[in-house]
């Protein structure tokens, strides 16, 4: 561990007095994951941290006790006391910390196969309740990004790596046999293709709003297909966009994000779109507008709040895999978002038909 | 929704859908039935934790079963209904059955509790902590073989009322084990399924059994390295409790530190290095007997 000093006036208070341990004469202390071995010096010290006295006083005090030279024992203790700072023992009392800032997302760890994903000119942080998202993309998308969430666009002064998500709204380039398709990125993950990258702006903010959902509200893996106010909940199928021409055949549209936001309370909606950010998407879509490629895809559902009839599984219509299809998979020992979606989900299965994913005419006729 | 309503209800759901109930298994303080849609997986729980299996229905509910994966036939794993892992390889989905019943043992037991094995020797629990790799379910699996009781070659949880090594008999995990060890193995699931191709040898197939609940009278520090002599190293008592913690478990919580430190005050630990098995065996033997002798 390097050494800091701190500042001779900054007021240490001593944690974990009450963990500290005596084994043969040193103490023992464990803090951050690490079990710490103080010297009797040390200890004496970290025991005198009040977080009334500053440093100069507490070496004032330890040069007399021990009869040595003021000056020679501050410069010994600044450094002692920031390690003792370092290793979380002390606290810098006035050290002009401010509050907490909210946490910034991170995207999940990479691994090799998978490259580093797309990089982006610029990034803009935007603030979603208790967290902070990351957004990467071109400098004039990113423009339209902060006019877009005005008020939510916060700054990070750190280093934050590379973004939680990426919106890639290609340029349309004259005479070129094809264009590469508008898209939404999650770490290197791909959530969203389009031919129309306004589409994609609104899976922006509804991938957004999902971590600024209501309270009771949960996420579930699954795509909202819709009609007239209400929804079936239907696995993630792996060919988005065939499913999505098969389903608007049979007069159905599906969000644009694959991921469903439930609120179970007081009977099951399905909460599609962001209405709960409150953006004026206005310059974003029509950097959108600017850059379309080609029409004739089917159109996406609107934003609303869609009463959920039905949940469908590709398997065996079960509740088993109803479970195994549709709950987030587990991020850690506590996650707890995924925890929280099973009993949303268990209470729904009681309320309303399990049905087959590849069989769009009982969706559509349940939707009616 | 209540936890235990909600593992009731994840019960309901799975059994509606043809899904059967295995055995429960007591993990230390993991209260845990499992299921499956197929009876193989459950013969093989049954073949590899005969030595935890208790009757009734356990708190949790821990399932692998076939689920759809977007287009192909896909294993699921779940715990409490949350989907732990998606795979198309049944192997890799039971690994992490096991992989998660041991992580859930040992989120669910509090007091003092080490990343380590364990196995009685005469009168006293020799504790074994180490890294993954470190060559502790080879070192109790060698002792094991030569008559030890098996108490864990995971996870040492001491009993607050008494500061015993508590039993924890998960099956004996072994990558490739060593040929003084062919004599235990031989019997083991290895291989016999789809959804299992490493070696596991269950605890009741081990010669010394399972040992009782016993008090700590030793701990050892194995390191392997291969092809070097045994050698052993006593620490002294700042050494060992900083060693002990490095795997411990809760020691953010209230007295943690201070319970360790207790629990281990006067028993003697070593670092052990070395490549022989058999030479590990006869070490830890003669240290016993000295730790014995000088109580």
């Amino acid at each position: 561990m390097t050494s800091i000093a701190c500042a001779p006036g900054a007021r240490p208070r001593a944690r974990g007095l009450e963990e500290a341990v005596g084994v043969d004469g040193e103490v023992l202390v464990a803090a951050a994951g690490e079990v710490h071995v103080l010297t009797p010096t040390a200890a004496l010290l970290w025991e005198c941290c009040d977080g009334e006295a500053t440093v100069a006083e507490l070496s004032a005090e330890v040069a007399e006790v021990f009869d040595q030279e003021q000056e020679q024992v501050l410069s010994e203790v600044v450094v002692l006391v920031g390690e003792l700072e370092q290793r979380g023992l002390v606290v810098l009392e006035g050290s002009g910390q401010g509050p907490r800032e909210p946490a910034l997302l991170a995207p999940s760890a990479s691994c090799a196969s998978c490259g580093e994903g797309p990089g982006f000119e610029a990034t803009v942080h935007v603030e979603l309740g208790s967290v902070v998202a990351s957004i990467g993309a071109d400098a004039t998308t990113a423009r339209a990004i902060e006019r877009a969430f005005g008020g939510r666009v916060v700054e990070r002064a750190e280093a934050t790596g590379p973004p939680l998500y990426g919106i890639v709204l290609p340029e349309a380039r004259s005479g070129a046999r094809s264009t590469p398709l508008a898209r939404l990125h999650r770490g290197e993950e791909v959530l969203c293709t389009s031919r129309d990258p306004g589409r994609i702006v609104r899976a922006l903010a509804a991938q957004l709003a999902i971590h600024a959902l209501p309270a009771r509200a949960v996420r579930l893996d699954s795509l909202v297909v819709g009609r007239a106010g209400r929804a079936v909940l239907v696995p993630v199928p792996p060919r988005r966009s065939a499913f999505l021409r098969r389903l608007a055949a049979v007069g159905c549209c599906a969000a644009d994000v694959p991921s469903a936001c439930v609120d179970p309370a007081p009977s099951a909606y399905a909460l599609v779109g962001a209405a709960q950010l409150a953006l004026d998407l206005t310059s974003l879509l029509e950097v959108a507008a600017a850059r379309r490629l080609l029409d004739g895809e089917p159109p996406a559902l609107p934003w609303g709040n869609y009463e959920i009839v039905a949940v469908a599984t590709s398997g065996d219509p079960s509740p088993a895999s109803v479970l195994a299809e549709l709950v987030p998979l587990r991020h850690g020992a506590g996650d707890s978002e995924a925890a929280a979606a099973v009993p949303v989900l268990l209470e729904l299965l009681d309320a309303v038909p399990i049905l087959t994913a590849h069989d769009l005419d009982g969706i559509a006729g349940i939707l009616t | 929704m209540a936890a235990a309503d909600q593992a009731a209800a994840v019960r309901r759901a799975l059994e509606s859908s043809g899904w059967a109930r295995g055995s429960r298994l007591a993990l230390l303080d993991f209260d845990v039935t499992t299921y499956s849609d197929d009876p193989a997986v459950l013969e093989l729980v049954d073949a590899l934790y005969g030595a935890v299996l208790a009757p009734g229905v356990g708190h949790h509910v821990l399932s692998l079963g076939r689920a759809s994966d977007g287009e192909r036939a896909g294993v699921v794993v779940a715990l409490d209904g949350v989907p732990i892992v998606r795979t198309t390889a049944p192997s890799i989905a039971f690994a992490h059955l096991v992989f998660e019943a041991n992580q859930q043992a040992l989120l669910a037991t509090s007091g003092v509790v080490l990343h380590a094995a364990a196995a009685v020797l005469g009168k006293v629990a020799v504790v074994l902590p180490g890294r993954m790799g470190a060559g502790k379910s080879t070192l109790v699996a060698g002792l094991a073989a030569a008559g030890a009781g098996y108490l864990t070659d995971e996870i040492v949880a001491l009993a607050p009322e008494n500061g015993c090594v508590r039993p924890y008999p998960k099956p004996v995990s072994l990558g490739i084990p060593p040929p003084e060890l062919d004599g235990i193995t031989r019997g083991a699931p290895a291989g016999a399924s789809e959804y299992f191709t490493g070696v596991l040898v269950p605890a009741h197939a081990l010669p010394g059994g399972v040992g009782s609940p016993t008090p700590p009278g030793l701990v050892v520090l194995p390191t392997y390295e291969p092809d070097a002599p045994v050698a052993v190293q006593r620490l002294d008592p700042v050494e060992s409790v900083v060693a002990l913690a490095e795997h411990a478990f809760h020691l953010e919580q209230p007295g943690g530190l201070r319970a360790l430190a207790e629990a281990f005050r006067d028993v003697p630990c070593y670092r052990l290095t070395g490549g022989s098995l058999p030479g590990a065996v006869n070490a830890v033997h003669e240290l016993t007997g000295r730790a014995v002798a000088s109580a």
